[in-house]
Formats: C-alpha cells, structure tokens, sequence
C-alpha cells in the first residue's frame, strides 16, 4: 500500500520510501524513515494535499510524494 | 566584539528569543546576492554587548533551500562581510525534541561551541512531559536552557550561559559515524584537495556525500569528474553496508539520536499526556465545508481591514500632505519654481510613500498573527490545490488577496513563501490585481459612460469585470512563468503545521513596526525620486511669455465681449479667475515635457482609440496611476483637484469631441474607448512604488521585464477591446 491511500484516522507503518526523489530526502530529515509509525490526519477540502502526524509532529505533503513512500496498515 | 548566532527550525519560536535577547535593536537587509533575510541585533551580555545574527529557520543544513544554504555559508564563516559565529545557539522545540536535534547535530559537525534553549517549555508541561535537563546537558555536552520565549521566562538565565559559553568552549559532541563514512570522506577530501578556494571542511565533504545535488559542489573549482567519481564510490560502499545514501545520515543520526535520548523525556506529575488541542481545532479548521468558511471569513476580515479600515488612516496621512503644501506653498509664494517643487514634487514623494503606510502596518498585523499562531500554514494546506497548479502556492493567496487593496504590502507579503520559484510567481502576479488605486479610473469611468446609459446594474456589473481582468491575465501568466521562464528548481511542498498557539503582542507589534519601517527606508527614496522627476517632467518648460499670451487669448475671449466683467478678475476665488488660472495651467502642462512625450507616442495608441489628451494621462500615469484623474482634469482645464466623482469632468469627458482628422466632430469617449482605458489600466504596470519595491525583493532585470510585459499585454488588451467593441458596435 502507498501513503496517499490510507483513509483518514488510519494508522500505517512505513516498509520502504523512493529516496531517488529529493523531496524523500528531507521527509528523512524529519524522522519519516522505515519502520517509523504514522496516522493520516486530514485531506484537504480539495482532496490534495494531505496531513500526516507522526512522533508528535505534523506535515502536510502533496499526495503525488505520499505515493512515494510504501506502507502497511497497523491495527489499532 | 562576539558575534552570536541564532538557528533553529522554523516554528520554535526562534523570533521571539531573538526579540527577547537584542530588544528593538534590530538591523534588517539582505544577504549579498540573494533574497533571504539577514536579520542582525545586538544582545548585552554580563560581559558586554555581542553582535546577534538570527539565521533563517532550517530543518536540517543540507542547504537544499537557499535559506539552508545561507545558514551553512554563514555557520561555515564562508559569507563575505559575516564573520564565523563565535557561539551558536540552536533553538529547539522542547516537545519536538529528536527532529530539532537532527539540525543541532549536524551543526555540532562544525565544531563551534554550542548553547541550546528549550524554547515551548510551557507546550512540553501542557502535555504533561518534562525533560531531564541535568541528564541532557551530561549526555550532549553543551550548556541547556528552558525558555519560553513568548512569556520571556529563562532569558535571563540563557544569556549567562552564553556569555559562559565562550570561555568554556563547549561543543556539542558530534556522532560516531561508520568506518565506511570516514573512508569515503577522506577519498573526497584527497580528490577534492587544492581544487577549492578554500579547503573544504569534513562537514561541507559530508554533504557532498550525502545530498543529491549540493551546493557545496560549486566551491570545486576544478577536477569535477574525480571528485564526482570518489562520491559515487562513497556511496557505493554505503550501499554495500545496506543503507541507501540518500537516507544513510538520516538513518544514522536518528539511531544515534534514539539511543541518545532514551529516558530523558518524562512524564511530569498527573498532568493530561496528550494532545495539546492542536487536533481538535484542527478537525474543525481543516474541515471540508467548515474549514474553508472559517478560511473565507477570516480573510475577509484581513481584506476589509486592509481596504477599508485603513482609509481613514490614509485620508489623514493626505489631509496632512495637504495641510503641509498649504503651509509650505504660502512661504515659497514669491519663488514660485521652488514653491512648485517642494509642495508638488518633494512633499508630494513623501506623501506618495507615506499613504501605503497605513495598508502595510495593518496587513503585517494580521499576517503576524496568522502566522504566529500557527493558522497560515493551515491556510497553505487549504488553498494549494487550487493554487498549486499554475506554480503558485496555497501562501500566495494573501499576498494576491492584499494585491486587491494595493500591491505593495502584497509583495512585502510574500517573504512568507518559502519556495523562493512560487515567491517569484506569485511577486510577478500581484501587481496584475486590481488594486484600490485603479478604482477611481473606474468609478469616474463607469459613472460617467456607463450608468447613465444602461444603468446602476450594468455599472455594477462592468466594475466586477474590471476587477476580474487581471486575475484572468495572472492565472496563465503564473503557468507559463513557471513552466518557461523561470528557471529555479520548484520546492517541493513539504510543511510543517505547527501546534496553535497564542502569540505575543510585542512580536506582532515589532513584526508591524518592522515592516513599515524596512519599506520606507528601502522604496521610500525610489518613490521620491521618482516623485520629483515626474514633476520636472510636467512643470517644465518654463516659456517667459506663455502665461502673457494665453491672458491676453481669455481676454479677448471673455472679457472684451463683456468689459464689466473685467473687476471680477481681481478676486482670486471669482470663477472667472479660478478659469483663468485653470487655463493657464492647461496650457504650461500641454506643452510640458511630459505632453511632448505623450503626443509624440499617441500614434502607438491610436489603435485602441486614444487621443493625445488621453495619451498624456496615461503616459503621466505610469509613476502612479492615481494621478490620471487630476491630470485628465488638468488637461481640460478645469484644475488639479477634481475627484472621480466630480461632474464637471464627467460632462466635459462626455462633451470632448474629435477636433480633426477622420473621425472629427464625433465623441472621443465611446464605449469602446472608455472599456479600452479601463483594461489598459486594469493590466499596465502603472506604479512606481511598486516597481521599486519589487526591485528590492528580486532585483531590477525582473521588474524590468514584468514593467515591459504588463505594458504590452494591457496595450494589446486595450487595442482588442477597442477595436472588437468598435467592430461589434457599428
């Protein structure tokens, strides 16, 4: 599964990110890294962007990177 | 003296602890070269004063963004001008502590001793936490402070640790790296040796390592392909290690970081753990429908406050233009030339740049309070998609959305984008908004053609179409400049929504003051000299027998059928004496410089029905478009002082007729003329204060090119409308 594909209030475990694209990078600089868990917060009105919390932060990215970054859902 | 560096990621609260530690003493300008902020203060210490840079807010100094690089260049000692930070002190979230520590360990790389404020510690208490501090400052090796920045608590304390810290010499420990990393580092170095202006430091190598593109590359001067040769092999044994190179400091430093902190944060009494209530307001203020009412109405808030709340205040900065010409006219009398040129040029430039004071110290109000609170980047995640598209982003909304009240504070604005290409974009189409100074073209326009012809609901109707004009224009304008012109890689959209929280008035306040201040000392000279020379423009010439020769035609005209009327010329406020002096004025400014240049080009806009009176006004508007109405009025002789609503010059505008040529005896403003007026204005670039202020954010090469793009595309909108208005009509 990808990022951009979990529903709202869903939690999901990142299993690998696409670092070919700069922008996965600096996801890693803020702690976005495999293994680390997350919850899609919201979307946005207009369906794009999305807000991701994860380690107490939250971030907002475009849904086209979200699809970068492969996940697995976690039960809650 | 000492030289203090302040760094942190954005939303620590980093502007207020710089507020708090230099107070009012605060230098703004500009890097060399580039449009990141350089904010300098001094800060007094115990012992004595120190110079304080305040860095741009950074996640991590992978100097992706111009404001990373700026932040390595400076840390680095590699910006002429700035000396190397004796001491940094990195502002961290106390209750983000980890990511804030990804930055302060890459700093530690650099080797300059290290003070650390906990800057939130109140958000931390709130959710029920605490930090070890004793077991922190033991395991990193650096002085730490709690603060609360927006309170001023821990101030005090935070100056004696750094005035400690210089002669304690404490840096933060840096991280072990693996033997592979050392390795690689070292083939660089060896590759890179005697290639650079400087030798590079194992933390610029690093990079180098590390980011995709850096920008420490550019400092190799020569010897490229070996250089690149001995990164990639650096990365090929990373890869062997299983770690992509890409991620590998990323992965390290947080392993490392993990390891580091563990047992340090604490639960602290019985305190609710948990949210801070950030998700709840934000499940209202993201919502679907809800969310972007509340969007709408606040910026209507900011809109009216910009467009009406700050009229009063803008008729007082006129009225005490006004009243200083008055008095300053009276003592100049016997000198007219200097009379002309203190009251019309000089004070007339200060007025010109003090009359968008009030518009910019009450946006910077509500854009400090917006972004102090944590709502703007919340607006930025509600209006990207919509924004995002043409190369805008979701903050370009409020600088656009100002640009409809006056483009100046709008572009002052855009210092909030951070992707410096969606800054660009967005300085570029701010100007093409109708902003207030148009309107009165419209109004004298519409109220004169329009209403009394096909009534107040078309009128309403032809004044919303000119204010859609130029968003029609700016929205492709936006996607081509970003497809095709500009050049800069776009940033990727990546934000932080920090926690809400309360802001504090003084840094609301000092933000307003900053503002204001920054644009009258870096656009107010441009405005005035521009001012001045548009004055010159149209006072001279000065021909000694003008004045006698045009009494001698009103003579013949008014007063030789009529000799009664002569003693009513000795009193000045008689209406034939206010018509004498009208014309006279009339006739210095239709032969002044600035009515040359506009005969001299009328025939270029010819074809969108203009006649040269018309051409004067336009081409006397380009340094501020406002002026066309006393100009016009000028021009027909009926004084400077007439308003947009003023009747006399809507008859004589109706009455003005072809005097020669093809079309003579037929009116001058047909409907197609005055819709071509209308457009030319909505589009053209008729604002010296803009151009200047624009100038100073992305240099003159830029304005130069929007100022000769928006003249030609509202020429070519003008020629369409008048000719397509003028084929249908016939």
């Amino acid at each position: 599964m990808r990022l951009d594909q979990i529903q709202i209030g869903r939690r999901c475990r990142v299993t690998a990110i696409n670092f070919n694209h700069a922008i996965c990078q600096r996801l890693a600089n803020f702690g976005l890294l495999p293994g680390q868990e997350i919850e899609m917060a919201q979307v946005a009105p207009l369906g794009d962007p999305i807000a991701i919390t994860f380690e107490g932060q939250k971030l907002s990215l475009r849904r086209r990177e979200a699809a970068l970054v492969e996940v697995e859902p976690v039960a809650v | 003296m000492k030289h203090i560096a302040l760094i942190g990621n954005p939303n620590t609260g980093k502007t207020s602890l710089f507020n708090c530690l230099t107070g009012m003493r605060q230098r703004v300008g500009n890097y060399p070269g580039v449009t990141v902020e350089k904010k300098l203060g001094t800060a007094y210490l115990a012992d004595g004063p120190a110079t304080m840079i305040d860095l741009p807010g950074a996640y991590s100094l992978s100097a992706s963004s111009l404001d990373e690089r700026v932040a390595v260049d400076v840390l680095s000692g590699h910006l002429p001008g700035i000396e190397r930070p004796d001491i940094v002190v990195c502002v961290i979230d106390a209750t983000n502590l980890k990511r804030n520590l990804f930055l302060a360990m890459q700093i530690a790389e650099l080797g300059i001793p290290m003070v650390i404020a906990l800057n939130l510690w109140d958000a931390l208490e709130q959710r029920g936490l605490s930090i070890d501090i004793v077991e922190l400052e033991k395991r990193l090796g650096v002085p730490i402070v709690a603060t609360v920045g927006r309170k001023g608590i821990g101030i005090s304390e935070l100056r004696d640790a750094i005035s400690k810290a210089a002669t304690q010499e404490r840096c933060l420990a840096p991280m072990t790296w693996p033997a592979e990393v050392n390795e690689a580092v070292n083939n660089i170095h060896c590759a890179a040796d005697g290639h650079t202006a400087v030798p590079l430091t194992d933390m610029e190598v690093r990079r180098l390592l590390f980011d995709a593109n850096s920008a420490v590359l550019d400092r190799v001067q020569s010897n490229h392909e070996k250089v690149r040769a001995s990164i990639s092999e650096g990365r090929e044994n990373l890869r062997k290690l299983g770690l992509n190179p890409m991620a590998a400091e990323a992965v390290l430093c947080y392993k490392h970081l993990d390891k580091l902190l563990e047992g340090v944060i604490k639960q602290a009494g019985d305190a609710p753990n948990g949210p801070d209530g950030t998700e709840s307001i934000d499940k209202l203020m993201l919502h679907r429908f809800a969310g972007l009412l509340i969007f709408a109405a606040m910026m209507y808030v900011v809109f009216q406050a910009v467009y009406s709340w700050a009229g009063p205040l803008m008729d007082l900065v006129d009225g005490l233009k006004g009243w200083v010409q008055g008095i300053v006219g009276g003592w100049l009398e016997p000198w007219p030339m200097m009379s002309s040129l203190m009251t019309d040029g000089i004070i007339e430039g200060v007025g010109a740049f003090a009359i968008f004071l009030p518009q910019i110290l009450i946006l910077f109000f509500f854009i400090a309070l917006l972004e102090d609170t944590g709502y703007m980047a919340r607006a930025a995640f509600l209006m990207d998609k919509l924004f995002g598209w043409c190369g805008l982003n979701g903050k370009s909304f409020v600088p656009m959305l100002s640009g409809y009240a006056c483009a100046i504070p709008g572009i002052l604005a855009t210092r909030t984008i951070e992707d410096p290409k969606a800054r660009m974009v967005t300085i570029l189409v701010t100007p093409l908004m109708s902003c207030s100074a148009r309107l009165p073209v419209y109004v004298l326009l519409i109220g004169a053609f329009v209403e009394p012809k096909y009534g107040p609901w078309a009128a309403g109707l032809a004044l919303f179409v000119m204010h859609i004009v130029g968003l029609l224009v700016a929205v492709p304008a936006a996607y081509i400049l970003t497809k095709f012109v500009i050049k800069t890689k776009p940033q990727p959209f990546l934000l932080e929504m920090p926690s809400y929280r309360l802001p504090r008035m003084q840094d609301v306040l000092f933000r307003m003051w900053m503002a204001g201040k920054e644009f009258v000392i870096r656009a107010g000279t441009i405005i005035l000299a521009i001012t001045v020379i548009v004055w010159a423009l149209l006072y001279f010439p000065r021909p000694a027998g003008l004045e006698d020769e045009v009494t001698k035609e009103f003579y013949a005209e008014h007063i030789e059928p009529n000799p009664a009327s002569a003693s009513l010329l000795d009193d000045p406020d008689s209406e034939l004496s206010v018509e004498l002096s009208n014309t006279i004025d009339a006739a210095y400014i239709n032969q002044s410089f600035m009515a040359r240049i506009g005969k001299a080009i009328q025939p270029v806009f010819a074809p969108a029905g203009f006649d040269w009176k018309i051409t004067v006004g336009v081409v006397a508007s380009f340094p501020a478009r406002e002026v066309i109405i006393s100009t016009l009025g000028v021009i027909y002789s009926l004084g400077g002082d007439v308003d947009e609503e003023s009747p006399d010059l809507m008859t004589t505008l109706s009455n003005a007729t072809w005097k020669e040529g093809p079309r003579a005896g037929t009116p001058i403003f047909t409907l197609p003329v005055v819709f071509a007026i209308m457009v030319f204005f909505a589009l053209c670039q008729q604002c010296g204060a803009t151009l200047a202020v624009m100038a100073k954010e992305i240099g003159w090469k830029w304005v130069a090119g929007s100022f000769v793009f928006q003249t030609s595309i509202a020429w070519l909108g003008a020629v369409l409308v008048y000719q397509l208005g003028t084929a249908i009509l016939s």
